[in-house]
This record gives structure tokens, sequence and C-alpha cells, in this order.
């Protein structure tokens, strides 16, 4: 057992490196943003990987490009964009649990596709509570680290971990059936109409169903701001007497320009909101880097609500795929029984014992990695 | 005409329901009454969280455990008779929360700009600001913004042409015929006539903002030099 907690040096924030959890419920009646995760779908992956409850604060990484170094060993794993992954200069997996060895680098590439990646850490990330919840919310300094984003040579500590972190072991990968549907940016985002979906007429309704939009580049965690035809509200009446935002919401502002409001938008805003993005889909219209493309359909309440109910047991009850073992074996040593396995694919291990589990590295660019769990 | 109250699905995980389509302090009682009644009503444990606005009551639930479908008659129930009674405009069990400010100099730089504006004297500005009872129509925005209802139309001003990069916390000021706190530093086009040296939102304090939604607020014009004394004892 660690006595002491580890640490996280940050060595590159890359454009925008914060300490994120599933958000902070309850204080939007005080004009606070709920923030939070904007890829829950990989957020919550990643804390399952490592063994995480699923509020576990993690950090999330805008466009890659960051270094972290970990001062002890520890076991993390990375999900979202597609990104390339290192442990100092080996290749490492996304989406799979892994054992960073004391003293080494992860770092996350500018990703291929998709816009945010997550970091998960057993134990998660040590910051105070503020108002029930680490995330940070940068726009009002709340939460996270200092209320702020990461900069260079920050040093976060590492929570403790309140699970055996025997399991899941080093090689497991989220089921690939959610990996593909992550995958998949280019399919429409199916929608229910808004509140005010009516300050809109057929033409203009019409215009946002049929019309292919572009992800614009002033998008942030706030709302994805999209380009290409515009949407007129009847009469011009696109202000509306100020009223409750949601996760989702497509507003339409003057310019006829719709709005998706994500996770750090203000609680209550003043536009009409033509549809809702529904819950399973967001985490497509999230991944999607400005320039892509972006088209909505329609779907109905119901269909919305049972593909929520799904979206939510998919996330956190689909098995993780254990590694494979390729070799199982007792064995006794100085008098102490050990279940011995050598598992495949790879993970990185020193040779040290944590909780039971030896990890020993045949070489770091071998594909197996063997483990040795105590049975007695 | 629309039929208020009105229960419209937002995404699919949170409805609204609408009182009115206006700035009005019987609609935005009953956004509140309809608050309580749902918190003491068996939906409560499926609740998530609230976002009371001047006429509507947005609900987020957890639709694992229920769909609108299954939530609607109740939802329907309560609204209406929240919607049929009468329901106190005025929070007469509530204190009216006092609000010490600083009036003009460096904490009001536009109140002359205002009184100008309404051809009247900085000191008539500040009797008529602090003389009204102000309604916490909602907050929002930004945490602890307070969008208040009730000022006198004398003194309403347009915002400023530029707006100032930052306004410092716990500046008051007036938007046409709004006025409103600044409880954070933040950007703002408001004309600032004051300050206060209470601290309006602190996360660690429960609740966390010292304005409430649905209640009364009054300023109350302190001497400058009261203004450090008042925000050194927090």
């Amino acid at each position: 057992m660690l006595n002491e907690n580890g640490h996280i040096e940050v060595t590159s924030p890359g454009s925008l490196l914060t300490v994120q959890d599933t958000g902070r419920r309850g204080s939007q009646r005080f004009g606070v943003s709920v923030s939070g995760v904007l890829d829950l779908q990989a957020a919550t992956i990643a804390n399952r990987l490592v063994g995480n409850p699923p509020d576990s604060a993690m950090l999330e990484a805008t466009f890659g490009n960051v270094a972290l170094t970990f001062d002890k060993e520890t076991k993390v794993a990375v999900t979202g964009a597609t990104s390339d992954l290192y442990i100092d200069d080996f290749p490492m997996p996304l989406w799979e649990t892994l054992i960073i060895p004391a003293g080494e680098t992860l770092s996350i590439s500018a990703p291929s596709s998709g816009l945010y990646s997550y970091v998960a850490i057993a134990g998660g990330i040590d910051v105070p509570k503020v108002l029930g919840s680490r995330s940070t919310h940068v726009g009002s300094s709340l939460g996270g680290f200092e209320g702020r984003a990461l900069s260079q040579r920050d040093v976060l500590l590492i929570g403790t971990a309140s699970v055996t972190p025997i399991r899941p072991r080093a090689g497991t990968t989220a089921p690939q059936d959610l990996l593909r549907a992550c995958d998949d940016n280019e399919r429409r985002v199916r929608v229910i109409p808004g509140p005010q979906h009516d300050a809109f007429d057929d033409e203009a309704q019409s215009t946002f169903f049929s019309s292919t939009f572009t992800i614009s580049n002033v998008t942030n965690r706030q709302g994805a701001r999209l380009e290409g035809p515009t949407v007129p509200a009847i009469d011009g009446k696109h202000d509306i007497v100020s009223d409750p935002t949601y996760m989702g919401a497509v507003q339409v502002p003057s310019d006829g320009n719709p709005i998706v409001l994500l996770a750090d938008r203000q609680p209550t805003g003043g536009y009409a909101k033509i549809a809702s993005v529904i819950s399973a889909d967001l985490p497509t219209v999230v991944q999607r880097p400005p320039g892509s493309e972006i088209a909505f359909e329609l779907t109905d309440l119901n269909m919305a609500q049972q593909e929520a109910k799904e979206f939510v047991d998919r996330i956190h009850h689909e098995p993780l795929v254990e590694p494979a073992r390729i070799f199982s074996t007792n064995l006794e040593v100085n008098g102490e029984a050990y279940n011995v396995e050598l598992v495949h694919p790879s993970s990185v291990g020193s040779e040290r014992d944590v909780d039971g589990i030896v990890y020993a590295s045949f070489g770091q660019t071998s594909e197996s990695v063997a483990t040795v769990e105590s049975t007695s | 005409m629309t039929q208020y109250p009105r229960i419209i699905p937002a995404n699919d995980s949170a409805v609204l329901i609408e009182f009115g389509n206006s700035i009005d302090y019987e609609i935005n009682a009953k956004v509140y009454a309809l608050q309580s009644a749902i918190e003491s009503s068996d939906l409560a444990p499926t609740v998530i969280e609230f976002i009371p606005s001047y006429r509507s009551l947005l609900v987020e639930y957890d639709v694992t455990q229920h769909t609108l479908a299954e939530l609607h008659d109740q939802i329907n129930e309560l609204a209406n008779s929240v919607a049929s009674e009468h329901v106190a405009t005025v929070d007469t069990d509530g204190d009216i929360q006092q609000i010490p400010v600083a009036y003009g100099g460096e904490y009001g730089p536009d109140l002359e700009t205002v009184a100008d504006h309404a051809g009247l004297s900085t000191d008539e500005v500040i009797a008529i600001h602090s003389g009204t009872d102000y309604h916490v129509f909602m907050l929002g925005f930004a945490p602890g913004f307070p969008y208040l209802g009730g000022m006198d139309e004398r003194i309403a001003c347009p915002r400023l042409a530029t707006p100032r990069t930052l306004v410092p916390a716990g500046s008051v000021g007036i938007a046409e015929s709004q006025t409103g706190v600044y409880p954070n530093p933040s950007p703002g086009g408001w004309q600032l006539i004051g300050g206060t040296p209470m601290k309006l939102f602190d996360a660690g304090a429960d609740p966390p903002t010292a304005m409430l939604p649905g209640n009364k607020v009054n300023f109350v014009p302190i001497p400058h030099d009261e203004y450090e004394t008042i925000a050194k004892s927090g």
C-alpha cells in the first residue's frame, strides 16, 4: 500500500487543461454554472477503467498536446479524442487501463479526430470541493485547481483510491461497440423541439433541419457555435424573457447562427431555443472540432428518453473487456501462495508490489506483462 | 392565446413549466410556489435540480427513474393548483435584505451621468434608488447575479456606449430601467452609481448568495469611509 498519495506535474497543458467531474449540481438557481466533463461517455469509461466512482475528478484536455509527469506508480486511462498516446517514448493504447511507472511522463498528441481527451487517475484528482463539485468553471473562477485552467509546472495531488486497486487490471479495455460509437462523428445529431421552436416558421425550421452547419472557431466549453445558413425567428424575435438553459439547448440569437449550449453555459439566457440535442448524441456534438460539419434530425421525446436510459445504462454498466490471460498458474514463494498471470496486451510495469500485485515488466517493447496476485 | 400553465419538454431529462410570458410579480411568485410544491411532493426524489426564472421553472429530473409521460400528470396538477390559487407576491414572512451602498465617487463613477440624464441631482438619484424595495426575480448570468424588479423609471438610463473591461465586485449599476449588482469582477456596460462592500457571493457559504431568488432587497446609503470598515469585517 502506498503510504503517501502521488502527484502529477503538468509538463505541458495544451490549449486548455482543466479538472472536471460530473458537474456542480443544485446551484444553478444561484447563477452558478454546472460545468463538468463535456463528453460524459468518454469520461465515465475513463473512471471505470481505473476503478474510480463515476463522479471522481479527472483531467479534461482540449485538442491534446498534453504531458503529465507522475512521481509514483499510478494507474491511469486516457479516453475521448483519437490521439497518439505515450508513456515516455513508448506508444500506448487509448481506452485501456495503464500503469505509469514512477517518474515517467504520459503524453497525448494533438488528435487526429475528436477534440477532448480524458485522463482518469485511480483515486481521482484531489482538489477541494466547491458547492459539492471539483469541476472547474473558468468563467467564474470557481472550483478545480484554484478556479483556473492548469499551467505548466502546476502540481496536482492524487486522491486516495476508495476501491481495491487490483481491478481493473492493466490491459482492461472499453467494450468494442462503444468505441465504434465514439468514432462516429459524421452521423446526424438527433434533437427534439425546443421550448421556443414556435418562434421559428416552417421555412426557418426547414433551413435548420435540412442544412449542414460548420462548427465555428470560437466554439468553447460554453457552447458550440454553428455557421451556415441563418435561421431567422418570426419577426426577428430572437430575444425572449430570460429563461432557464440546459445542456444541449440549441439557441438562436438575432444573427441567426445557432449555438448548442454546453457544460459551461450560464444557467439562464435570453435567446429563443429552437431545439434540444438528445443526451445520447451530446458526445458526438462536443467531440467535433472547429471546422467539422454538423446536421440535425428531429426525433420525438419518447425515443429520446428511451435513448437516454440506454445511454446511461451503457456507459455505466456495459462490461469492460478484461485482458486475455495467456498464462496462469499458482506458485508459492517463501510460504506465501501467489497466482501468476501473463496477460495481453501490454502495459508497462516496474518490478514493485502494489496491493498484492507485482507488476513485472519484460522489457518495454514486449507485448506482454506478468501480474502476480497474492492469493493468501 | 397561449394557455398557462404550460408544460413543455426542454430536453430528454428536463421539463419547463411556464406561468406566463412577461416580467410580472405574480407570475414570478407562482414559479417559486411551484418549486416549493414539487419539493414537498413525492416527485422530489427524482428531481436533480430546479432553475427558477422570471416566468418559468425548469425541473431537471432523473430520466432513468421516470419519463416525462410518468411525471406529467402530477406536475400538471401541482402547476394548475399553483396557477389557480392566490400566491403572495411579497415574502411576508421574510426579512428585506439590506444591502449597504456607498453611492458616487470612486464606487459610482457614473452617478452624475445618471443624474444628468434624469434631470435630477445626485442626491435625488440616491434617494430614489435607495427608497425602493426591489424584488429578486431570479439569479442568473453569473454566480449571485440578481435580476431585480421595481426600479423607479425616473432614474432609468441607457447602458454605456462602450462597456468597461473590468467592473469591480459589488458595483451597483443601472441599465435602462433595471438595476443590479455585480457580485464578482467582470466586464460590463451598466452605469455604475455605487458599490456595496457586502460579499454577495461566497461559494463556501450556505446559501452561497446574499440575495435569494424570490426575496426582497433594499439598498441603504452608507458614508464612503464605512465601505472599508464593512468590507474588512467580511
